[in-house]
């Protein structure tokens, strides 16, 4: 794949300031794969790699690219648990991250710095076929089998491709990737893509609250065009950084979680730039689907407009596909997964004929745009990072105090939601509250730690018996017969 | 309730941390409830309790306990 990146792109460790051009890029890469082949990994292996070192992360992924294996990145915030689980799912051949683990071959983060090792004069080609899985994306980690999104070289530069043919070249020239680079929109959209446009990247994951109390004067110094983000981290950028100044900015790509008409032109303002594009993007169709920028009509709630490539339609009542009206929104796209990590099953029940089921419920107008105006799937997005409620629920019920879990989305006026979770414990249990949250920091990524726990006397059940989840949630806005213990 | 005792409070409601009353040593680099998102709860709650916006250099300076009572007091 780094075969394809052209020699005029770079990457700038925005932290430190560091700059690397393609021929060290390269040379890293070499004296990676070197490295992986020397860890015992080998073509159609899978390599796990969770570390925080974003430019270490790039050459890690191109590396594993360059000997044929794919990759499984992973937050580097991966709980002892967390990974135990992972690695008996996925069985990677070799971890690559800073915590050494006794049954695994292991290697430390890549140092991007050290590519002072003579690189070959002609590119070396990665030695795997288009449709070998290159990248694996999981997409929970606690539960029994964790989800693992697979896509192939072949839907990767697809996607990419089809991202570089809708955004202007200009706009993409100094880009800002904030977003962590083990989820699709951060690592697909925000760095791949301008890298492979063969522009210069700039990488600042997990800025924290002082770095973008400071994104203002950092897009002016380093004349920054393009950034993607998350709606959570606009209301934390505009709250505490002054505004850019210099007019850098070109384009501003927002998306992974609903963006109301006020902060879309919230953000119009702050940014200095009408070209506010709402995104729409799923992790198993290699993140952006499509999206509507507000220069080219304005702002509506839940409005992410045309597919960038493929089709997007909503099946009807009748169960029929249609180009209009309102349904479950499904996709066929050239950026479309393989499918789930040794799931064919529930492969299967995503995908039908071709077209993916994306569990969000949308309306398209009589223009084609698509307006998203609610989900099916339980799933949680707390700032962009979705949660599946099951897995929660999964795993408090792992723990032996409780009976039972339920948990779902609270919201908040800064992250969009938060996590909350209703649990029914033991006669005879002796955790409580704070307790079993400090538990859930020892077994699941802090991402993902609940924010409320509420003990209860009883779940609610539908008519079938069922958890009813909504209702729960209801129960817990109005603290209405759930009383806390 | 002084000023400390105020910024305890609302560290821990902020950040919605188990106990009323954050650590005396609770701080951006000890917490790690206290991400981006924490921090702006903090900075709109201390907003709410003074009753005025706060300056951008005195959000950079919220750091920890003791910084976030001198806002306060």
């Amino acid at each position: 794949m780094f075969a394809h990146v052209p020699a005029s792109a770079r990457v700038v460790d925005a932290r430190t300031g560091e700059t690397f051009d393609r021929a060290a890029l390269a040379a890293a890469i070499h004296d990676r794969a070197v490295a992986l082949r020397g860890g015992g990994a080998t073509r159609g292996d899978r390599v796990a790699v969770a570390h925080g070192s974003p430019a270490g992360m790039l050459i890690d992924l191109f590396a594993i690219w360059r000997i044929g294996a794919a990759a499984v990145l992973l937050s580097k915030n991966i709980t002892a648990s967390e990974r135990a689980n992972v690695i008996a799912t996925v069985r990677p051949a070799l971890w690559v991250g800073p915590v050494e683990d006794g049954h695994l071959p292991h290697l430390p983060p890549a140092e991007p710095a050290s590519g002072a090792s003579l690189a070959s004069a002609a590119d070396e080609l990665d030695d795997a076929t288009l449709d070998a899985p290159a990248l694996i994306l999981m997409t929970s980690g606690t539960t029994a089998t964790p989800k693992g999104v697979v896509h192939s070289r072949r839907s990767l530069a697809a996607r990419i491709a089809l991202n570089i043919a809708h955004i202007p070249p200009d706009a993409l020239a100094e880009t800002l990737s904030l977003l962590p680079m083990h989820f699709g929109h951060g690592l697909i959209g925000n760095c791949l893509t301008p890298l492979l446009a063969g522009t210069r990247l700039h990488l600042m994951p997990d800025p924290g609250p002082i770095g973008l109390a400071r994104l203002g004067p950092l897009i002016d110094a380093q004349g920054i065009s393009f950034l993607s983000s998350v709606p959570s981290l606009w209301r934390v950028a505009m709250k505490t950084s002054p505004k850019p100044e210099r007019g850098s900015l070109q384009r501003v790509h927002v998306g992974s979680a609903p963006l109301s008409v006020e902060l879309w032109r919230a953000i119009m303002d702050w940014a200095g730039t009408e070209h506010v594009v709402n995104m729409y993007g799923i992790t198993e169709t290699a993140n952006w689907i499509g999206g509507h920028d507000a220069a080219e009509a304005p702002p509506a709630d839940g409005l992410v407009g045309r597919a960038w490539g493929g089709a997007i339609r909503v099946i009807g009542e009748d169960g029929a596909l249609r180009d209009r009206g309102r349904g479950e929104v499904v996709v066929a796209t050239p950026g479309l997964m393989q499918g789930y990590l040794d799931q064919p099953t529930l492969t299967d029940v995503a995908i039908r004929g071709g077209w993916f089921l994306t569990g969000d419920t949308g309306e398209i107008d009589a223009d084609g745009r698509l307006s998203i105006v609610g989900r099916l799937k339980h799933e949680i997005n707390r700032g962009g990072i979705k949660i599946p409620a099951e897995e929660i629920d999964l795993l408090l019920e792992r723990h032996p105090d409780v009976v039972e879990a339920c948990a779902f989305a609270h919201p908040d006026p800064i992250s969009g939601e938060t996590i909350a979770v209703a649990v029914v414990l033991r006669a005879e249990a002796s955790a409580d509250e704070a307790a079993l949250r400090q538990w859930c920091r020892t077994q699941i990524r802090a991402e993902a730690v609940p924010e409320y726990i509420r003990v209860v006397e009883a779940l609610p059940r539908n008519e079938r018996g069922k958890l009813d989840r909504r209702r729960t949630a209801e129960l817990f806005q109005t603290r209405r017969s759930m009383p806390a213990e | 309730m002084n000023a400390l005792d105020q910024a305890r409070r609302i560290i821990a409601e902020a950040l919605a941390l188990p106990t009323d009353l954050a650590p005396m040593d609770g701080s951006m680099e000890t917490l790690p409830e206290w991400d981006s998102i924490g921090h702006v709860r903090i900075v709109l709650a201390v907003e709410a309790a003074i009753g005025r916006p706060l300056p951008p250099d005195a959000m950079l300076g919220a750091i920890d306990v003791p910084s976030v009572a001198a806002l306060l007091d």
